[in-house]
């Protein structure tokens, strides 16, 4: 019944936008509510915490309670180590205490902790701005028709992409090789997680001390230290450490020795792996997938397709690629800095 | 960009059987195998419902024969254990509503009717659509793989359709098998229902793309967003709540496989697990997180599964009223109303998982409020009525149907949404005489209304109205025999989820009702077989429809039925609003939106 | 929003009559007037073809660059005990904010494009925020009153 009306002009309804960027824009949508809920499961988990330090006193110290502020805490944790040594041998300087008390009583672990180096974030960070940037030039480039430009550009962001990548998996390497893993960590160290915390030490201590040539001499006189007490305060008729206080005793050691094999107590070290590989691991896949787009670009181009009519093509994977930038751009001080 | 232009001049262009039927980009062939998929679907949906009754209604009987089928256990007097009855409520509702209502409303409607309401050619992205609908199947496929024991040993999941950690979520020991400690059924049941869900998710998020880019884009000339047929407002405000709510979810259920299978602790507890002599990882994160994250999802879900109910309901009551609807804007204002507050509501799911207090009161005031735009659509469903011409067509008795169980189950929903009352029917049978209130009772009122309704439209043949009668009031009457009494116990304490009704004394004094909405729930399935004949006799024999049956106003039924590819012979000019019905002064009691009006008042607004 | 500032400062090129005209069609629900098709053409391809000039570009990509030495700097400074850690948190966000605005502004053509995609994206930011703020009470603060001696088994 739609008669009579050819010859009136045809009209457009809606948004004077072509479809493909609509719904690119939806899609990024969907992505913004995407990563929100990522990262903010990330910020509400990590500020969620319950005080650490208390954790780890409360093995010691039976009144440990929430309330207290943290700066008390570090106070408790001192005079633990001042008055509380009649069973202690007063091993740790005051120094040294604060040291520990101030790792300690982070409510997330440091990224110094978690084997994080703030530079590759910020290198990485860098990495990604210039493929932004090599993008924009790219579709700046097709829409002027500058086809041979615009494969130059996309090969350049490929290529940064890439970077990316393999500087990601270096980082990924060294949380493998320290199992900072979920599930791996020694983060709290309550019921069986105790005994295999004090088993897995030892092992490690005793290690050392066969290989002790590995080590400096000084390094190898406190592990050896720390071995003879743990095996040895029963003979003296002393109680044998918990967990919990060999855990602030391995950290201490390896804040003075940074290279020792000895696995260190990370409070909240499964939480954060957790955080780390969820949100690292989807932004690299977009990343992955913005590689994928763009290698398709680089093929149309090789075989001579690729065109000024490919501009909206060119702008769209850019929105895309520019959004994955903006997450890293949110991930970077989310994970490395703050 | 312009699908528009070309895809028009495409018809005659001859496509092989597996490119028009199987991997069809046309939106009307991919609306129909939504709804095939989905009506099949109901059927498994259907059965595990009653497997579920049959153990309600009688917790201690030997099942006899259909324990022999389903190999249950002489030993245990041939009936279910407890791992399968939480398998198979878990299974039935997330099989109805992920794999039945949502891709029946929108996969099925909203595919078929949105191009050819507005006036379009075909999707914005026929290409996209496709997809949409052929990653529902690697979800189906997996759905249905975990009921095999062979792949998932301790049965499907039976953590329920909400997967609460920690039950759900508890890791799998590392090489210690496929079953679970927490509970044999959350094993690699869990996993794979977790899997299949993502795919549905991501189906639905490209569909959702796809309709609201359509909807915005693709209207014919002079479709102005207020002349648009309520069911494509029911539907793109649907696709709005699916873009901003199903990433959440997906998050979430990405979150709940790694927790399952690499061990992280998004959703285990500070602390070691420790069952029998074996202990869960050392936990760190929050339950309650995943209940935030699932319902800020399902909660706008269970909107999702009922907004373009109501588009499809505005529109039959009205054709069948003649008479314009009552109140399009205020209608349309609803149902974003609606939306909106869908999104801040979210917490009345979790009024009892120890959520903060404060939360709780304001959650409780936005939940009550959106009864008032619900009350909004129910008033002028029925003020579109009065006084009209009613024609009590198949289609329409289901949409009144519609209303009048929409406002039980809404009713319903606000005595849960103040908190102090919820906290004695939470978990009780009452939240399930509400959800199928709304969702049996009325979503799939819809459903069938739009089924009768666009039958003749999508396979060109009338449905047989006698049967189409027969199966509404069968369906009213037992379905309501069926429901109602879920109040009635619920109040009286009765858990949900419970394997055995009669174990304690005040449960056990309403077991008589158990057993009568049990009766009434079988009687209520054999009815649909009405309807399945129905379906299938009309498909093939049933009255050449001809392209307007119903005298309706919208696009569709200027095209001949069913539509050609690329719907259109000339592409349509829209003139004024869907609904001029009886226009005061004209001959035809309708008028079609491509007819120019000279000098004749047409309906206020539009 | 500071962007529609940016927007209009930068957009001066653009012939403006057909752009209002358009958008308070679509602002204005149901007035919304059929636009001819030339017309939309043309008009999102002004937006594509005449992105801003190189120049543009370099300079926002040089403004990256320092902003990200910038977040560096701030963490050093509280490493270093010079500001506290809520100070550099602070900085540190804020900087990442206007990175984020900058990258959707300029590369994103956010500035030909808002008032064609405003519609989605602000309901997108108010619901993320709105996620996070309501996860607060229940996640963070619920927990941190949690004693922690609650937590460890006897
Ligand atoms: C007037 C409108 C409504 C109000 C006030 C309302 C309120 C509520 C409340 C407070 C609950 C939680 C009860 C509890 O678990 O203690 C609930 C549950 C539920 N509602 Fe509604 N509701 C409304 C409409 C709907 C609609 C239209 C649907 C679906 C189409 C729906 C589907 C559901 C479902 C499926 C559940 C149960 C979720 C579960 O398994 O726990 N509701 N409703
Ligand atoms: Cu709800």
């Amino acid at each position: 019944m739609a008669h009579a009306v050819q010859e009136e002009k045809r009209l457009h309804m809606g948004l004077p936008i072509p479809n493909g960027k609509l719904a690119m824009w939806l899609f990024l949508v969907t992505e913004i509510m995407f990563f929100t809920a990522l990262i903010g499961t990330y910020i509400v988990l990590r500020n969620g915490q319950p005080i650490p330090v208390h954790d780890l006193v409360a093995g010691m110290d039976q009144d440990g309670n929430g309330e207290i502020a943290r700066s008390e805490a570090r106070g408790e944790i001192a005079d633990l180590f001042e008055h509380g040594d009649q069973d202690n041998n007063g091993s740790l300087s005051e120094h040294e205490v604060g040291q520990i008390a101030s790792v300690l009583s982070l409510p997330w672990p440091s990224p110094h902790q978690v084997h994080l180096i703030e530079w590759i974030g910020a290198l990485n960070t860098f990495v990604l701005i210039c493929s932004s940037f090599s993008v924009v030039l790219a579709h700046h480039a097709i829409t002027h028709g500058d086809v041979k430009k615009t494969t130059i550009y996309i090969t350049i962001t490929l290529a940064l992409g890439a970077v990316f990548l393999v500087v990601k998996a270096f980082e990924y390497n060294s949380k493998f090789s320290h199992h900072i893993l979920p599930g791996y960590v020694f983060d709290r160290l309550d019921g069986s997680r105790g005994a295999q915390y004090l088993a897995k030490v030892q092992a490690e201590l005793t290690e050392i001390k066969e290989h002790a040539d590995h080590v400096s001499a000084e390094a190898a006189a406190d592990c050896d230290k720390l071995l003879r007490e743990l095996t040895a305060r029963e003979k003296e008729g002393l109680r044998s450490l918990t967990p919990e206080e060999l855990g602030l005793r391995v950290n201490a050691l390896l804040e003075k020795h940074p290279d020792l094999h000895l696995t260190p107590v990370i409070p909240w070290g499964n939480m954060w792996a957790s955080c780390y590989f969820a949100m690292t691991g989807f932004h690299a896949l977009h990343v992955l997938g913005g590689l994928v787009v763009f290698a398709i670009i680089l093929l149309m181009a090789f075989f001579g397709t690729l065109g000024a009519q490919h501009a909206g093509l060119i702008e769209l994977t850019g929105l895309y690629w520019h959004f994955v930038d903006i997450v890293w751009i949110f991930l970077f001080p989310l994970l490395y800095l703050v | 960009m312009s699908v528009h232009e070309t895809k028009v001049h495409e018809e005659h262009h001859e496509l092989s059987f597996i490119q028009k039927y199987i991997f069809s980009q046309d939106h009307k062939i991919i609306g129909i195998q939504f709804l095939f998929s989905g009506l099949i679907f109901l059927v498994l949906g259907g059965v595990l419902a009653l497997l579920v009754r049959l153990q309600l209604g009688w917790p201690h009987a030997d099942q006899g024969w259909l324990g022999q089928i389903l190999d249950w256990s002489p030993a245990a007097g041939q009936r279910m254990s407890p791992e399968q009855y939480n398998t198979f409520f878990t299974m039935h509702a997330t099989v109805m509503i992920f794999f039945v209502i949502i891709p029946l409303l929108t996969g099925a409607f909203g595919n078929f009717t949105i191009p050819l309401m507005i006036g379009a050619p075909d999707m914005a992205f026929p290409k996209l659509n496709m997809m949409s609908y052929w990653f529902m199947w690697p979800g189906f496929i997996i759905m249905l793989l975990s009921f095999s024991l062979g792949v998932a040993p301790g049965g499907a999941a039976g953590a329920g359709w909400t997967s609460y950690p920690t039950l759900a979520s508890i890791g799998m020991p590392v090489g210690g098998g496929a079953e679970s400690p927490a509970a044999p059924n959350s094993g690699w049941g869990q996993i794979l229902w977790l899997l299949s869900l993502i795919f549905v998710g991501v189906s639905s998020m490209m569909g959702s793309v796809n309709y609201i880019t359509t909807i915005i884009n693709m209207r014919a000339p002079g479709m102005t967003l207020f002349r648009m047929p309520l069911t494509v407002w029911g539907m793109f405000i649907t696709a709005i709540l699916q873009a901003f709510a199903l990433p959440v979810l997906t998050v979430a259920l990405v979150l709940q496989t790694l927790d399952k299978t690499i061990s992280t602790t998004f959703f285990l507890p500070p602390g070691v697990l420790e069952f029998g002599n074996w202990t869960t990882n050392p936990g760190g994160g929050q339950p309650i997180l995943w209940q935030h994250l699932f319902w800020f999802y399902s909660h706008p879900a269970v909107y999702i599964m009922i907004l373009p109910a109501m588009g499809i309901v505005s529109d039959v009551i009205s054709t069948f009223s003649r008479k314009p609807l009552f109140g399009y804007r205020p209608m349309v204002y609803a149902i974003c109303g609606i939306a909106g507050l869908g999104f801040i509501v979210w917490g009345h799911h979790m009024f009892q998982s120890g959520m903060d207090p404060r939360l709780g009161t304001g959650f409780m005031i936005a939940t009550i409020m959106i009864a008032l735009p619900s009350a909004v659509k129910t008033f002028n469903w029925l003020g579109t009525t009065w006084r009209g011409n009613l024609h009590l067509t198949t289609a329409m008795l289901n949409a009144l149907g519609f209303v009048a169980l929409f406002v039980i189950g809404g009713l319903s929903g606000l005595f849960m949404a103040a908190t102090p009352v919820d906290v004695f029917i939470h978990d009780t049978y009452f939240i399930v005489a509400h959800i199928h209130y709304v969702l049996f009772m009325s979503s799939l009122f819809g459903i069938f209304a739009g089924i009768y309704y666009w039958f003749p439209k999508m396979f060109g043949r009338l449905m047989n109205e006698t049967a189409g009668k027969v199966h509404f009031f069968l369906t009213f009457i037992f379905g309501n025999m069926t429901f109602y009494p879920m109040h009635l116990v619920g109040a009286a304490g009765l858990r949900r989820r419970i394997f055995d009704p009669t174990m304690t004394g005040f449960e056990s004094n309403v077991q008589f009702l158990n057993q009568f909405m049990s009766v009434s729930a079988f009687l209520l399935g054999a009815a649909q077989l009405i309807f399945a004949v129905n379906f299938f006799y009309s498909l093939f024999w049933g009255k050449e429809a001809g392209r307007n049956p119903w005298r309706s106003n919208t696009l569709e039924w200027t095209t001949p039925s069913p539509p050609p590819h690329g719907n259109f012979e000339v592409t349509p000019v829209v003139y004024h609003g869907p609904y001029e019905y009886s226009v005061p002064g004209m001959e035809d009691d309708h008028v079609m939106q491509t007819r120019k009006l000279e000098g004749v008042p047409v309906g206020a607004g539009h | 929003m500071s962007e529609e500032k940016r927007e209009e400062s930068q957009e001066e090129t653009k012939p403006q009559e057909e752009e209002k005209a358009e958008a308070e069609a679509h602002t204005e629900h149901g007035d919304e007037k059929p636009v001819e098709d030339k017309e939309a053409h043309a008009s999102s391809s002004h937006a594509e073809g005449h992105g801003p000039a190189v120049g543009v570009y370099t300079a926002i990509f040089a403004a990256l660059s320092v902003f990200t030495l910038l977040s560096f700097a701030f963490n050093g400074a509280m490493q270093s005990g010079m500001i506290s850690a809520m100070t550099s948190f602070a900085l540190i966000m804020g900087v990442a904010v206007i990175k984020a605005c900058l990258v959707a502004i300029v590369f994103m053509h956010l500035m030909f494009d808002w008032k064609r995609v405003y519609f989605m994206i602000i309901p997108a930011i108010v619901l993320g925020l709105l996620i996070l703020i309501v996860l607060l009470p229940d996640i963070v603060l619920g927990w941190k009153s949690v004693a922690a001696h609650e937590l460890t088994p006897p």
